[in-house]
């Protein structure tokens, strides 16, 4: 595909770019790595949680997506706002329209480039579980099983580039870098809250996009300590797979083709 | 075989309250070299970025090589629109290569380009390093890369030295030459002088004056007669069709012709109404001159 090469010719020597990206690999593994320890700190439930089964097969998938979750949401939007305000703020966004790209064009290639990191992390996150998994089995591996819960890794596949995609639409929207960073974590943290408290009754908060986008790595603890304390399925979420992952695709589709009428509709 | 590269159709641009660009129109035929002068504010770059796509026009339309506004055109098309806009962090070579990766030149000639305009010492030190002229020098490479048939190019001497300047002016004089078709936009009325064999003169967004320079130029000297008797002169000149306006200064009378008039023909006309003038001079005027006139 042309456009992932020219996307990949831009960050073929911009540091800042695979510093990022590496961070984000290397918190992958620590958090991984450390996450027996946070999980007494985290929650009050997390006292149910016998450590030495949070890296057991096939538990880890969903328990390693949902805490590598919050590098992702941190990271993706971090290096997508960079790359996407870079365009403007250099003015190359103009210059690539000029040199021939068409703003469908302009739109697709940060698209793929988003997938493609997406892909990259989930990649990685899913070599990390492997490893851990297969450290911590202890040469008691359930072959058959093992595998069981791994839709957790396509689950964080589509988590990771929804967030690519917000942080896309409000780097576009904001054009500038510090301003889209802020941004981004005031829509998540704080706009979406209110939202959700303020207008949306009972459970259509649900329906809004950062929430729902973090559900598609659910707390591992809530099911775990509902099963500990024999309480049957515990699930403050209303929304289910498949149709989570469904309205997560509409959602990335919307805001792709939100960017491209934000784009299309401007003078570069 | 004349063919248009370039047609435009009543383009206006408005920001807000400014009318940036109006109504206009104009026709660019293959092999001519073209320019856009005007000052600071009248609507080049609007014009140019309307027609590359990144400005969308208020009203109006334009269609490349007789055709659309399709995309793959572009390819066919070297553009430097206002700054050169590269990224900072990669080097010369690697920001024509990303060029030559958007025209999808399967063999770009990127040496050769960054050795045409000076630069093959620098293609490894990044862009961020570069004085501003050696940047413009860049955005003049990156235009050639695709070997294109049109050359578009806005203020390309901004910011040049002297030096600079004369040597991107043969550039383009040269590349004129090798029959490509080139749209200068420029301020500068002795660039667009020197390098240009056609001219659209813009101010505030209108077009005021467009032909060969051949063209914009003549019939606009002024005149400047004398004859014994001054007063009865400046009578008859009132009848005279072909003067488009005249003033006494001094103890002389400074006329204007309407375009494509000589003062063979004025001096006839007055000899003809019965007075032999005692002094007659066409005073060449400068382009600069003419182009102040007509942006007045
Ligand atoms: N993005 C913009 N927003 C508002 N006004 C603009 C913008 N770009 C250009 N203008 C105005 O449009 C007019 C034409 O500008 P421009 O085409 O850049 O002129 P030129 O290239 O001939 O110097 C100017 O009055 C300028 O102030
Ligand atoms: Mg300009």
């Amino acid at each position: 595909m042309y456009l992932l090469k020219i996307e990949f010719k831009k960050l073929s020597s911009y540091l800042t770019f695979w510093v990022l990206l590496g961070i984000s690999l290397l918190s992958t593994f620590l958090l991984t790595y450390w996450s027996t320890e946070f999980s007494f700190r985290i929650n009050s439930a997390a006292h149910l949680i016998n450590t030495t089964s949070w890296y057991q097969f096939p538990s880890i998938w969903g328990n390693v997506t949902w805490l590598c979750s919050y590098a992702n949401l941190f990271f993706i939007s971090i290096i997508v706002i960079t790359l996407v305000c870079n365009e403007y703020t250099f003015k190359t966004i103009r210059q690539n329209v000029i040199d021939g790209l068409s703003k469908f064009e302009i739109v697709l290639g940060k698209i793929i480039l988003i997938i493609g990191l997406s892909f990259a992390m989930t990649l990685f996150t899913g070599t990390v579980c492997l490893v851990f998994g297969l450290i911590y089995s202890e040469g008691a591996i359930n072959f058959s099983g093992m595998f069981n819960n791994v839709n957790y890794l396509g689950d964080f596949f589509i988590q990771a580039i929804a967030y690519g995609m917000v942080a896309y639409f409000i780097a576009t929207l904001f054009k500038r870098t510090g301003l889209s960073i802020v941004m981004f974590f005031v829509y998540k943290s704080i706009i979406e809250s209110i939202i959700d408290w303020k207008f949306l009754p009972n459970n259509l908060g649900d329906y809004l996009p950062m929430n729902l986008f973090s559900e598609l790595t659910p707390k591992p603890f809530a099911q775990t300590a509902a099963n500990a304390l024999g309480k049957g399925i515990f699930s403050m979420y209303s929304i289910t797979s498949p149709t989570i992952e469904i309205l997560a695709i509409v959602y990335i589709i919307a805001i792709g083709a939100g960017v491209f009428l934000l784009i299309k509709n401007r003078d570069l | 075989m004349e063919q248009t590269i370039l047609q435009i159709n009543s383009l206006s641009k408005n920001y807000g309250s400014v009318k940036a660009l109006s109504d206009f129109s104009c026709k660019i035929e293959a092999g001519k070299t073209y320019g856009i002068l005007g000052p600071n504010g009248s609507g080049k770059t609007t014009t140019l970025g309307i027609v590359l796509g990144v400005i969308n026009a208020s009203e109006g339309n334009y269609s490349w090589f007789g055709g659309s506004t399709l995309n793959k055109n572009k390819h066919r098309i070297g553009a430097l629109l206002e700054t050169p806009n590269f990224y900072p962090y990669l080097s010369a070579y690697k920001n024509l290569d990303v060029v030559a990766a958007i025209k999808q030149i399967t063999n770009p000639k990127i040496d050769e380009v960054l050795d045409f305009v000076g630069l093959e010492k620098w293609k490894n030190a990044a862009f961020k390093s570069f004085s501003l002229g050696m940047k413009q020098r860049l955005a003049i490479a990156s235009t050639l890369i695709a070997d294109p048939e049109v050359l578009i190019l806005d203020e390309p001497t901004n910011g040049l030295d002297p030096e600079g300047i004369a040597d991107v002016r043969k550039l383009i004089t040269a590349i004129g030459q090798k029959g490509k078709t080139i749209i200068l936009a420029s301020h500068l009325i002795d660039e667009v002088e020197k390098v240009c064999t056609d001219v659209i003169i813009l101010k505030s967004g209108k077009t005021i004056e467009s032909g060969s320079i051949y063209e914009v130029l003549k019939g606009d000297d002024t005149i400047e007669i004398a004859a014994d008797d001054l007063n009865s002169l400046s009578n008859i000149l009132k009848s005279i069709s072909i003067i488009k306006s005249f003033k006494k200064v001094n103890d002389k009378i400074s006329v204007s012709l309407n375009k494509g008039n000589t003062a063979a023909e004025l001096n006839k006309a007055i000899f003809e109404k019965g007075i032999v003038l005692s002094h007659l001079f066409v005073k060449k005027k400068k382009l600069e001159e003419q182009f102040l006139e007509l942006i007045k």
